[in-house]
């Protein structure tokens, strides 16, 4: 499965890292550690194993930035 | 530098009515702010936004003085006790949860409405409208009849006089009555829900109770918070929406003709007059803020209202204009970071249906009568707002 994750619409609120640990995290400065790698929409492809995590935080971000595909 | 004049008067009149120039002037000259009253003020929306995401400042170790029991809630819990309680709460407010709780919200609203037209067009929007219909709404996500709306109100507001800085006794006093005031009430719902079960949020507060994810205390404190939450704030954002429209026609009709512009004018409209104007936090760690290095054991007030004004992220900040670039910078109003607001989605949503409601139904909104406030230091409150739709 493949996520998207809207960096222009994400403010680190951090929802996504308590329901995903294992793919979100913040940094020091309490952003989004993907933010180091671009600053526009995030992709990857993603372990199906994680999928009921992923939902879970792509259903209660409060910025809805976060697209999982199936 | 040693400032001995108080640049933030909290208590004045003048300041609660208007406090943007008092914020200007604080962005320009004092960025931190070492108030007389001991607390660091922030003002610049750099600084704001870094630190309202900082995870080393506390919540928890606050002192919250007679409020003490909001320690109970999220509002004044760090992690992990702050994640606990945030994954307890978050499923009820996701987009999902929204779309199902937007139409309660539109009935409601739809039904103030049908008697606005049956009668002279005439309305108070501050507790006819935009109190009534959010407090509908937060019950049936709890899961209970719409009872005590005006007490709930009234004690809600009493604990807010107290929450800000520099309150006297006689507020302590008010605010350690209104949360006994919501303990005994809340209590009495749950014994209620516990003998006829239902769906609702304090359905599943309770069973959380008993599977040992919170404690009492934590259940009592939470649905209290969320009956603040659930109008207070909001309730200002539609206030002061309908009252734009009164001086602005051409809002009303932006709104009524062009779907795609709303979001801006209700995101402008949480960054002009931004609810609460504030949040406070600790640092547990030297905090270097600009040139100034805040030690550990102090407290922050960072000025989400100010920030939203700054010239340096919104050109012509003091001017509304809900075609500015999102790019810029995004408001602070729902805070960021892990405090950001959980009720966020709902918040724009209700606002937007009671909008939408008005623009399809009416030509237009003027104002009946001069609106009343009672702004307190930290939140914008509206509490008359005569109008009259045509």
């Amino acid at each position: 499965m493949k996520i998207e994750v809207d960096l222009g619409k994400c403010q680190d609120h951090g929802q996504c890292v308590y329901a995903a640990p294992d793919l979100f995290a913040l940094d020091d400065d309490g952003r989004l550690t993907l933010r180091q790698q671009t600053a526009g929409v995030y992709t990857a492809d993603v372990d199906d194993t994680n999928a009921e995590e992923l939902h879970e935080a792509a259903e209660v971000c409060p910025l809805q930035a976060i697209t999982v595909h199936e | 530098m040693t400032v001995t004049e108080d640049l933030l008067p909290f208590r004045d009149p003048g300041f609660r009515s208007d406090p943007y120039p008092y914020y200007a002037r604080l962005r320009e000259e004092h960025p931190v702010y070492k108030h007389p009253l001991g607390l660091y003020v922030v003002s610049r929306y750099e600084d704001v936004a870094r630190l309202i995401r900082n995870p080393t400042l506390s919540v928890q170790q606050l002192d919250f003085g007679v409020a003490d029991p909001i320690h109970h809630t999220m509002l004044g819990k760090d992690a992990p006790d702050h994640t606990r309680l945030r994954r307890i709460t978050n499923r009820w407010f996701t987009p999902k949860a929204v779309e199902e709780w937007s139409k309660v919200m539109r009935a409601s609203v739809e039904a103030v409405l049908d008697e606005v037209e049956k009668g002279d067009g005439t309305l108070d929007a501050a507790d006819g409208l935009a109190l009534k219909c959010t407090f509908d709404s937060i019950c049936h996500i709890f899961g209970i009849e719409p009872t005590d709306m005006l007490a709930v109100q009234r004690k809600t507001y009493e604990i807010g006089l107290s929450l800000g800085p520099g309150g006297d006794d006689e507020e302590a006093k008010g605010t350690a009555e209104a949360l006994e005031w919501f303990a005994g009430h809340i209590r009495r719902l749950l014994a209620d829900k516990r003998a006829n079960p239902g769906e609702g949020m304090i359905d599943a507060f309770i069973a959380a109770q008993d599977e040992g994810r919170m404690t009492e205390d934590e259940v009592i404190y939470t649905i209290f918070l969320f009956f603040a939450v659930g109008h207070l704030d909001v309730k200002h954002l539609i206030n002061h929406g309908i009252w734009l429209m009164t001086q602005r026609p051409d809002l009303f009709a932006v709104y009524r003709d062009d779907p795609e512009a709303r979001p801006g004018i209700i995101n402008e409209i949480l960054r002009i007059d931004t609810p609460e104007s504030m949040v406070v936090r600790l640092t547990t760690q030297d905090t270097v803020i600009g040139d100034t290095t805040v030690p550990a054991g102090e407290v922050l007030a960072l000025l989400i209202a100010s920030a939203n004004r700054d010239p340096a992220v919104f050109a012509d900040p003091d001017t509304f204009d809900h075609t500015r670039p999102v790019a810029a910078g995004q408001h602070l109003a729902f805070g960021s970071g892990m405090h950001g607001c959980a009720g966020q989605v709902l918040a724009r949503a209700e606002a937007d249906v009671v909008f939408t409601a008005l623009v399809h139904r009416f030509s237009g909104v003027e104002l009946a009568g001069e609106p009343a406030y009672a702004h307190t230091e930290f939140l914008r409150t509206v509490t008359h707002l005569p109008v009259r739709f045509r």
